[in-house]
């Protein structure tokens, strides 16, 4: 800082040392250094430091010159000043264009060259000065009500009087320590004070986007005595189908009660609004602890309301003052949820936004949270979330594995919050995820190597079935191994029919070999006969010795 | 054009999924701010309006100077923000010089105090407070430059009721602009919504 001043202050004298040459008439008066404007609220303050405190009778002037206008004008207040400050408070001029100065020192008829200042508007410069604030005490509350800073109605803040927000810090007096910060309206008051007690407050005022004005001086002031009947405490308002039920607390009986309301927005136009709370209807001389009232009582918007309590002779202080805003009377529905597993192990939810009592989806000017909590069922281990989305997705998970998730709405606002109670419980099991791709490979490895076993069962099976139920016309196997020669096994195959013509032939033409042959094979015969079946035995021997009794029985056992 | 439709179909799919976007709730500003200012319209008689056209002066309203802020959604929130307060600021100073039916006025009023309420809920203002915004860029002084015209006008007419007729339509007219914004908000946040639908899972990933 102290650099950028000294480089500054080079760049001035060299400046001032550059123009010396081009001052008029050749004088030897220097031009002022240091100029500065300083803005608080109206007051418009030029500052400058003497350049050569040597010489006497020397005195400033300064003009100005807007953009709209090229011609440079005589700033008032700081024509001929013998002193190093100047007020120009009393030029009128628009505090959000951009204006330039120029001041030079004079004496006679000499004149030093202009020191010229950089364009700037009146309102950028500008800072807030102290807010004035008055006070009014109660038992257990102070009225506050804040007069915005500046001076004049059409000055400086005449566009930023419902602008202004209020930061407000109250401590007691007898204590330096516990000091208690506020944002405050213009009109505004502090509860929950103890009586008889002396608190201090100040207050500054705050504009968007970045001025930050002074404090105000410190204003102390004594709480009374506390009433007899305290005011009453807890308001609330609900809505039912078509009325409010407006409800507070109160710890005394045989007392009459009275409810009133005023726009919010009144609050933020600084001045006396006292004269405009209004009746609540059916909310006067009530004796109960809440009063009924239809709802079409308020439009859609930010009311106040606030309750005294009344025993006849004496009257309690108006309560706290109840912030009501018709859309935010409705009672939160905790959101449906649907959770579904999806391929990654993931689990996907869907929300659907809550519905009122009355069935009408919600409508509200605030944004909705949903406050979300999931765990693993088998574990305590919960996720709490915020999520303003109504779809999204739980990625990464343990794959068979049962997830809960319950939910709630949340309204968040920077004053007002309000939340559902939490939705029923949902559970889900993830997919097998990313270890089902080995059990495929397992699985189709497994399918192929049972193939062939499954082809050899069936053909098994198919066999015993064939064989139960459709017995082939194959002659038993001795008579196959008899025929061992393979003409002679066709034509067993063919039909009987061919085959007496063959055995003809096998008759006239050479018996003595037949015979022979079977002599042969006799033995053989026996021996197999003895180990498997009798019955087949028998028929083959006849059959050798007798191609047409073969024949016979043939038939006759086919017929059986 | 086919951009301009597009946006309007793709809002009204939107509709249903989105009912807590901000882009809603701005329509809602829209809807019933408009709503509230042409019942004040039409209170004033059109024989009242011939009258005063000799009095109408052009407020300047600085569009163009205000489109170049347009770009970021802080700054358009801003802008919106500004314009309503001093509308607020406007009315709320002199409900009885003229002679509108105050009914009609506390409602336009109740309405824009709403809005105000909900806009200052909104995290874009904050962005305002921290960024460091150069002195000449800052969108708010052009609304107010524009604001303070009308101030003046105001002042040298004596208030007269002519004076507030003229004011008046030129309010609608800012009106009118301050919509272009809310459908400018709009559209960002829908595009928003889309880049969040192509990543469902983004905002899981801290917890996964």
């Amino acid at each position: 800082m102290l650099a950028l001043l000294g480089a500054t202050t080079l760049v001035l004298v060299a400046a001032v040392r550059w123009m010396l040459p081009a001052a008029a008439g050749g004088t030897n008066l220097k031009s002022p250094q240091n100029v500065e404007v300083y803005i608080v609220d109206d007051t418009f303050i030029l500052r400058w430091n003497r350049s050569d405190p040597s010489v006497k009778n020397v005195t400033f002037s300064a003009d100005y010159q807007t953009l709209k206008n090229d011609t440079w004008v005589k700033l008032p207040g700081c024509q001929s000043i013998a002193s190093t400050k100047c007020n120009f408070s009393s030029v009128k001029l628009n505090v959000y264009e951009e204006i330039k100065l120029r001041i030079r020192a004079e004496e006679d008829s000499n004149t030093s060259p202009w020191h010229y200042v950089d364009s700037f508007t009146l309102f950028e410069k500008a800072q807030i000065g102290p807010p004035k604030v008055h006070l009014e005490a109660e038992d257990k509350a102070i009225i506050i009500n804040i007069s915005p800073p500046g001076t004049k109605d059409h000055g400086m803040w005449a566009l930023d009087s419902s602008s202004f927000t209020y930061s407000l810090d109250i401590w007691k007096n007898s204590s330096s320590g516990e000091r208690r910060t506020k944002t405050v309206y213009p009109r505004d008051k502090i509860y929950k004070l103890s009586p008889e007690t002396t608190y201090c407050l100040k207050v500054k005022a705050r504009l968007l986007p970045r001025k930050t004005g002074v404090y105000s001086p410190v204003y102390c002031i004594k709480t009374t005595v506390e009433n007899k009947l305290p005011p009453p405490e807890n308001i609330q308002v609900d809505a039912k189908n078509h009325i409010y039920v407006l409800k507070w607390d109160y710890t005394y009986e045989n007392v009459t009660f009275q409810a009133q309301w005023l726009h919010a927005y009144l609050k933020k136009i600084p001045g006396d609004n006292s004269g405009k709370w209004k009746q609540i209807p059916n909310c006067e001389n009530v004796q109960t602890t809440q009063c009924v009232f239809p709802k079409n009582t308020f439009r859609k918007g930010i009311y106040l309301i606030r309750v005294r309590a009344s025993d006849g002779n004496t009257t309690s202080v108006w309560s706290d003052e109840k912030k009501f805003d018709t859309q935010l009377q409705i009672t939160l529905f905790p959101p449906v949820i649907i959770m579904k597993s999806i391929n990654d192990v993931s689990l996907r939810v869907y929300i659907s936004a809550p519905e009122e009592s009355e069935s009408k989806p919600v409508n509200h000017h605030y944004p909705l949270i949903y406050e979300i909590v999931f765990w693993e069922n088998t574990s305590n281990a919960e996720r709490k979330i915020r999520e303003n989305r109504t779809d999204f997705t739980f990625p990464k998970l343990k794959p068979l594995t049962v997830y809960c998730i319950k939910a709630r709405v949340l309204i968040q606002e920077e004053k007002w919050n309000k939340s559902s109670v939490f939705s029923d419980i949902v559970c889900e099991k993830t997919k097998p995820g990313n270890t089902s791709k080995t059990w495929l490979i397992a699985g189709v490895c497994a399918a192929l190597f049972s193939i062939p076993v499954v082809i050899y069962v069936m053909k098994l099976l198919f066999r015993c079935i064939s064989y139960v139920f459709f017995p082939s016309s194959k002659p038993p196997s001795t008579i196959d191994e008899y025929f061992s020669e393979q003409p002679l096994r066709n034509l067993l195959l063919l039909t009987s029919e061919e085959q007496t013509e063959r055995c003809f032939i096998i008759e006239n033409t050479n018996t003595i070999t037949a015979v022979e042959e079977t002599n042969q094979t006799d033995g053989e015969h026996k021996k197999y006969n003895s180990q498997t079946s009798q019955d087949s035995g028998n028929y083959s021997n006849e059959d050798e010795s007798s191609g047409s009794k073969f024949s016979e029985e043939f038939l006759h056992q086919e017929t059986e | 054009m086919i951009n301009k439709h597009f946006f309007e179909i793709v809002l009204v799919l939107l509709a249903s999924s989105t009912l807590f976007s901000v882009g809603l709730k701005l329509a809602l500003i829209q809807q019933r701010v408009n709503r509230e200012s042409l019942r004040l319209w039409n209170k004033l008689q059109k024989s009242s309006i011939q009258q005063c056209l000799p009095h109408r002066t052009n407020f300047l309203l600085p569009q163009q100077s205000l489109n170049r802020h347009w770009d970021q959604r802080g700054q358009a929130l801003v802008i919106l923000h500004e314009m309503l307060l001093q509308i607020f600021n406007l009315f709320r100073a002199d409900i009885s010089l003229h002679g509108w039916e105050e009914r009609h006025m506390e409602n336009f009023l109740t309405e824009l105090h709403q809005q105000l309420e909900y806009l200052e809920g909104l995290r874009g203002l904050e962005v305002e407070q921290k960024s460091g915004i150069l002195s000449g860029e800052n969108p708010r002084l052009h609304v107010k430059m524009y604001f303070w015209r009308i101030h003046d006008y105001l002042e040298n007419q004596e208030y007269s009721r002519c004076a507030w007729t003229i004011v008046r339509v030129e309010i609608n007219r800012c009106l009118f602009f301050a919509f272009q914004l809310v459908r400018k908000l709009r559209k960002q946040e829908m595009d928003s919504l889309k880049n969040v639908e192509q990543e469902p899972t983004a905002g899981f990933k801290s917890i996964g």
